[in-house]
């Protein structure tokens, strides 16, 4: 039905005056009681009580005189349900106004406007379904062909078109729209990913161990400058048992002997914040599969005192260096020692235009060997890099591109001494991608002007291995081309049919009618009679498969789900994937909604590690985290924080971890808000001022008793996420803690308000510049919820660091020296005190963050309220309607013997009606 | 990977602004709109559209420049230029500088650059769908007459762009100007070109499959379902077109030209290199006339300490734009700013020093330079810095708007669509053509 139906003229009229234009549109259209809405009945009451304020648009942004009833607006049916809202809770009108509506009055308006909006939303349920069709978002679909195709390592999801969101996720078919762009992109995704597949068992390396010697790896030309550049931080530079070999680094004695072979490394005291790193260390992985790196070294401390940069003079044989003066900030190579302290060392897998951290090893100052399982694409290559020691960060002193941790005693720097790389390791299912396109028939090269072909990536093997240190010597370098393959197939056309048969019912979650076999056949047959050969016309009839709507589209039905489109629900909601086998064999037998049944699959997919795949893309969006590198903090007032990798990784795992902890231990939803253990690391806790975590690795920590941490919203994360790199807003901030945690939606301000410019002088606090906008009592309606928390979070930096200032530039007042968490020295000006007390909307007063999470949790129902309206959002793809809201008390009140645990929440979602109706 | 094997069809070569589709050959355009081509081939009028070329270029800087320094102080004719616009007196009267505008309700801060060229409102919202941008309007109409319809390219983004389809849905950017030279001027082998024919063939049955079984599906759902459907089903056939029109080009030579192919910058402090590369690329496009219609999104926010020749620039350029007024900052980021102004000037010069039909190729290539923030300190999106250039309008003044109650941009939107010769008075929040804005 459309809006042209539905939208009753606007009540035009004057205070008091006759409700004409109401009346001739019901005689004109005849509209029945049911579809007049509520219009009648809030006639009268508005203009009763509300034409003070809401008629001719003088309040609040409502006018009353024009308001329609227009369901099928979503605009419009929001005005109503909140017009409903305000009303019934007894906030309008205000309780200032003296002619008050009596209860008769009140009730008899809340029934019409709420059996209005409920008979609207019933009636579109039964005909549509809360949901609308959707397709896969590019997180689904990446893992869904992860999944079917077993190629977890395919980067698919960067190959789509960012997805739209609405209601918060990227989860309703509102906003997951199709273009041609997109689906340009399916068939470029679709093909990949089936190509990843044949070529993980084409050519598949028997497993082995490569131990590569940094010594080999590195030439020792990178010991020396390069004429006019070279800065000396960028050098490498041989070391032995925690000590320089001046001899080798001159080129005096050779770069490695036999006998001390194992105990040989290279050192470094910077590295590079881009994909362009050093250490690359010529491997390229040969098949796509897991494997195991093993890397040995330790961190060392570096003499400073080392030359400036090197100039040459004069030309040909005569041509020599000019050594220009010692600076303490440079490293001397010649003069390494054991480490002080332990180094964070990245490993990254490379490839073409990406780099992907897979892990960090601890170096400390004696040799260990840190060792990491990890998934690599054929043809990525490792690097490993000091996380710490970025020559861009600012240090300090005037000079650039230095080791940001130098002082006048020396810098750390790290040695490594070899990596190992074993695999791609035994998987038994290695091949069952390729297999489930192609059966048992065999693959091999495409001959020589043989036509058709599928090109597949392949690393051919290292060439020659030039000598240590000679000219031109470097790493190995394999590279990445392309082999043409064909499957072989003695009768074609039944084989297609056969494979095809399987594949269309693997993909498609499902039985499936003839007719879609016959459909994708043809393709086949086209391709394959034009001579393109038995592969790739193969390839041609599944990526019509894939990028079809019945492998795309999320099929459901109006009314209950049937157990084929639940298994589909529930797989998108715990794994962000489709069903796997087991699931679908449960959907198929037609049992999946018996409550037990139902419940037992809820835990099993819970339990698997895939589920990891929804704490991860539930947090991305809930809290923002996908947005974690949309700012960076200012250079020049946190330079402490500048390019500080470890910090940002270990604060967006923190999140991810603790709440995963949450979903596994069933933990109650007020740890959201506050909470007596988090996870860290040694930079993390160090940032939080909580000793006794040594190590890069994360962990549980059992928090301090009187910790300010604890919970989401004094996590680093989120007051990254909710600042801007230079300054915090506790109205930006308190805005989306009040609408992301609490659960308190707020409109966002008229037009006419002018955003507050930041001042960062240091003469005027963020509070001082607000206090003008709180005091106008329209603003103040939704500042008094919006602000207290961020109030309440003003004493954390843009980094989330405690602070009691806030920090400054200001030309005329000298800069003093400081020292970074991390131990970086830097030059900042402190400015005025942080004020973070507060009191919230009902009176209660706090006078700091720990306060205030104790008063909001004093009530958790609301906390709970909110994460089972977040979990439904992402389930659904739909919020918590209207006529939802006593389902989803049903949801709390089911978990409230549990105190409301975050995994009898999840169980709570999946039960209920508005998970099990479409 | 070798892009030549990249996929067994369709997608076999890395499109322009990564659209591999284009509309194609209503006309014998293909050629070179040089004059010293000209002679040699015939040259097929089609519509007025087609008789004198016209051609956009949409610049979005989505961190602005500093509004103190750019606004003149005085309107109208006589005005005098501000001390950025002193670095283009060369051009006075080839731009006209725009005060007081802003697109209306296109708010949230950062997240408007998308909406740069589109006008959809609220883009931070949660709800928010965008809509049709200006330069995927114009290739809609005539994107026919050229090889490529749109180009839609970027400076360190590859994620963020301004092209935006009818669906609301993005258009990825190409940020490799190399890459989108080759796609320009490289010919490719009879082999390569056969190979190319038979995958798009190949694209267009397995889209037919697909559209055949969306077509079913849609019988058996309702309205709000079917909807979806048919969205897909439209973009399946869309895309079939594309493929045809692809198609029809395939054969047609690729103009030739002596300018050599931009070098590969990935460094993304090199951001002026990459711009002005940006730049040199849509010359060649429009002198080539090889499309009408390019948009550049400078991703400012995601560039890091830019590289300046004989200058220090210590920090990110979102972190200098959040000057918070510090003197330090203010003056690094002038620095930025009139880099600039000295691209663009460079860039007026290279149009204007090509001659097309006897008329300046400036004097048809309409020029938007904007930023989706008016106050990057502030994150306030009113009162946007706007440069207007080109396209044969009465320029060499000050269009000088409320600067608190903005004047609507997308008017201007709408003047640059009738000069392309389309018969419209109608783009997205507009409420009429430009104001003081006359065609020459």
């Amino acid at each position: 039905m459309v809006g042209a139906v539905h939208g009753i003229p606007p009540l035009r009229r004057s205070r008091g005056g006759a409700v004409l234009a109401f009346a001739a549109a019901t005689l004109l259209c005849g509209v029945s009681p049911a579809e007049e809405g509520p219009t009648k009945v809030s006639a009268q009451f508005f203009d009763q009580y509300c034409s003070d304020c809401h008629y001719e648009d003088k309040s609040g942004g409502l006018d009353l005189s024009v308001l329609t009833y227009d369901p099928d607006n979503r605009d419009n049916f929001a005005t109503w349900v909140r017009v409903f809202d305000r009303v019934s809770a007894g906030e309008m009108p205000p309780k200032k106004k003296k002619e008050r509506p009596t209860p008769a009055d009140l009730a008899t308006f809340t029934r019409s406007v709420s059996a209005s909006l409920t008979a609207f939303e019933k009636e579109v349920t039964a005909r549509d379904g809360r949901a609308i069709q959707r397709r896969l978002n590019r997180y689904e679909y990446e893992n869904a062909l992860r999944d079917l195709l077993n190629v977890p390592w395919a980067q698919v999801k960067d190959k789509l078109p960012l997805d739209g969101e609405a209601y918060r996720f990227n989860k309703s078919g509102e906003a997951l729209d199709v273009s041609f762009v997109q689906m340009e992109r399916y068939l470029t995704a679709a093909d990949y990913a089936m190509r990843q597949a044949m070529s993980a068992a084409f050519e598949r390396p028997e497993q082995s161990a490569r131990k590569i010697y940094a010594r080999d790896a590195i030439g020792s030309q990178r010991y020396r400058p390069s004429e006019n550049g070279t800065l000396s931080d960028r050098l490498m530079f041989p070391v032995l048992d925690s000590h320089a070999q001046p001899e080798v680094r001159a080129g005096r004695a050779p770069n490695t002997s036999p006998e001390t072979r194992e105990r040989e490394a290279v050192g470094k005291v910077s590295s590079i914040f881009s994909d362009s790193g050093q250490y690359g260390w010529g491997f390229n992985a040969p098949a796509a599969g897991r494997y195991r790196i093993r890397l040995k070294g330790y961190s060392v401390w570096v003499s400073g005192g080392g030359i400036g940069r090197w100039f040459y003079e004069g030309q040909g044989a005569e041509k020599a260096p000019v050594y220009w003066l010692p600076v303490w900030h440079r490293p001397n190579a010649d003069e390494i020692w054991p480490g002080r302290n332990d180094e964070p060392i990245g490993v990254y897998a490379q490839s073409s235009g990406q780099t992907r951290p897979i892990g960090v090893m601890d170096f400390t100052p004696r040799p260990a060997v840190g060792e990491i399982e990890v998934q690599l694409a054929v043809g990525e290559s490792i690097r490993t890099d000091a996380m710490r020691l970025f020559r861009t960060r600012v240090n300090g002193t005037d000079e650039q591109y230095v080791n940001p941790l130098a002082t006048k005693e020396g810098m750390p720097g790290y040695a490594v001494q070899w990596l190992e790389v074993t695999g791609p390791l035994e998987d038994a299912h290695a091949t069952s991608g390729y297999r489930l396109l192609f059966g048992d028939l065999p693959m091999r090269r495409l001959g020589a002007g043989e036509k058709g072909g599928v090109p597949l990536d392949r690393v051919t093997s290292v060439v020659s291995l030039p000598a240590f240190g000679g000219p031109g010597g470097g790493p190995f370098r394999p590279s990445v081309t392309n082999v043409a393959v064909e499957v072989d197939s003695k009768a074609p056309q039944q084989d297609a049919e056969r494979l095809l048969r399987h594949f269309i019912q693997a993909a498609y979650r499902g039985p499936v009618d003839e007719s879609e076999i016959q459909r994708f056949l043809g393709l086949f047959n086209r391709e394959f009679a034009l001579g393109s050969g038995f592969a790739r016309s193969m390839l041609t009839a599944y990526t019509g498969v894939l990028v079809s709507p019945g492998f795309v589209f999320v099929e459901e039905q109006p009314g209950r789900l049937d157990d084929r489109a639940l298994a589909t629900r529930l797989a998108l909601f715990l794994w962000n994937s489709t069903p796997d086998a087991a699931l679908r064999a449960r959907a198929e037998k037609g049992e999946l909604h018996e409550p037990e049944v139902l419940r037992a699959e809820t835990e099993r997919l819970l339990d698997d590690p895939k589920s990891r795949r929804f704490v991860d893309a539930f947090t991305d969006y809930w809290l923002d985290l996908r947005k974690i590198d949309d700012t960076s903090p200012s250079a020049t007032i946190y330079n402490d924080y500048e390019l500080d990798e470890p910090l940002k990784l270990a604060a967006l795992d923190e999140t991810q971890l603790f709440f995963a902890e949450l979903l596994r231990a069933n933990l109650p939803a007020r740890n959201v808000v506050t909470s007596d253990f988090t996870y860290l690391n040694e930079r993390l806790a160090n940032h939080y001022g909580i000793p006794g975590v040594k190590g890069a690795k994360m962990r549980r920590v059992t928090l301090p008793r009187d910790s300010e941490r604890g919970g989401l919203m004094t996590m680093a994360s989120v007051l990254k996420i909710t600042a801007n790199g230079t300054t915090t807003s506790p109205v930006l901030r308190g805005h989306w803690i009040t609408e992301r945690i609490l659960g308190i939606e707020t409109r966002p301000p008229p037009p006419t308000v002018k955003a507050v410019d930041p001042d960062i002088r240091g003469a005027v606090t963020i509070r001082q510049q607000l206090a003008k906008h709180r005091d106008n009592p329209s603003c103040a309606a939704c500042h008094s919820k919006m602000d207290p928390s961020g109030f309440a979070l003003e004493s954390f930096d843009v980094m989330g660091g405690h602070r009691d200032r806030y920090r400054a530039v200001a030309e005329d007042v000298k800069p003093e020296a400081g020292f970074g968490l991390n131990g970086q020295a830097f030059a900042f000006h402190y400015g005025l005190p942080v004020d973070s007390a507060g009191e919230l909307p009902d009176g209660r007063a706090f006078h700091d963050i720990k306060e205030f999470k104790r008063l909001i949790v004093r009530d958790e129902v609301p906390v709970a309220r909110n994460l089972a309206r977040q979990l439904v959002a992402f389930a659904t793809g739909v919020p918590v309607r209207f006529t939802d809201r006593a389902e989803l008390e049903k949801i709390l009140q089911h978990a409230s013997s549990r105190q409301y645990g975050v995994r009898t929440l999840v169980e709570e979602v999946v039960r209920s009606e508005l998970f099990q109706t479409k | 990977m070798n892009e030549k094997f990249s996929a067994p069809f369709i997608a076999a070569r890395r499109a322009v602004s990564r659209r591999r589709f284009l509309r194609g050959a209503g006309v014998a355009m293909s050629l070179p709109f040089l004059d010293a081509m000209l002679p040699g081939f015939a040259r097929a009028a089609s519509g007025s559209a087609a008789a004198t070329p016209r051609r956009m270029l949409g610049i979005c800087n989505n961190l602005g420049l500093r509004p103190d320094l750019f606004f003149p102080t005085s309107a109208g004719r006589d005005y005098v230029a501000s001390p950025y616009l002193e670095l283009l007196s060369a051009h006075r009267n080839d731009f006209t500088v725009i005060s007081g505008v802003s697109h209306p309700n296109v708010d949230g801060g950062h997240p408007a650059d998308i909406s740069f060229l589109t006008a959809a409102p609220h883009p931070a919202s949660s709800s928010f769908r965008n809509t049709i941008s200006l330069d995927q309007h114009i290739a809609e109409r005539i994107g026919n007459f050229t090889r490529f319809p749109s180009l839609t390219l970027a400076v360190n983004g590859a994620a963020r762009g301004l092209s935006w389809t009818g669906a609301g849905v993005a258009i990825p950017p190409e940020e490799r100007a190399s890459e989108v030279f080759n796609q320009l001027f490289l010919q490719g082998t009879p082999d390569e070109v056969d190979a190319q024919i038979h995958r798009l063939d190949t694209g267009r049955s397995i889209l037919d499959a697909v559209a055949d079984q969306a077509k079913d599906l849609q019988r058996d759902v309702g309205a709000r379902d079917r909807s979806r459907l048919e969205q897909y089903f439209t973009s399946v056939r869309d895309l079939e077109h594309r493929l045809q029109e692809s198609r029809d080009w395939e054969r047609k030579p690729k103009p030739v030209v002596s300018f050599a192919a931009p070098p590969e910058i990935t460094n993304p402090a090199q951001y002026m290199d990459k711009v002005k590369a940006m730049y040199d690329l849509a010359r060649l496009s429009f002198e080539t006339d090889s499309t009408r219609a390019i948009t550049l999104m400078m991703n400012s926010v995601g560039t890091p300490a830019v590289t300046i020749p004989d200058a220090t620039i210590t920090d990110s350029y979102h972190n200098l734009s959040h000057h918070g007024k510090a003197e330090e900052k203010l003056a690094q980021l002038k620095v930025l700013d009139e880099w600039h102004m000295k691209l663009l000037a460079k860039l007026f010069d290279d149009l204007a020093a090509v001659s097309e039909g006897g008329e300046r190729l400036l004097d048809r290539t309409m020029i938007l330079y904007g930023s989706n923030l008016g106050d990057a300190n502030a994150h306030s999106t009113i009162n946007l810095p706007t440069l207007f250039a080109g396209g044969g309008f009465r320029h060499g003044q000050h269009l000088a708007f409320d600067r608190a109650q903005n004047y609507p941009l997308p008017n201007l939107f709408v003047s640059m669509l009738q000069r392309f010769g389309l018969e419209e008075d109608k783009f997205a929040s507009s409420t009429g053509a430009m104001r003081g804005l006359e065609m020459a």
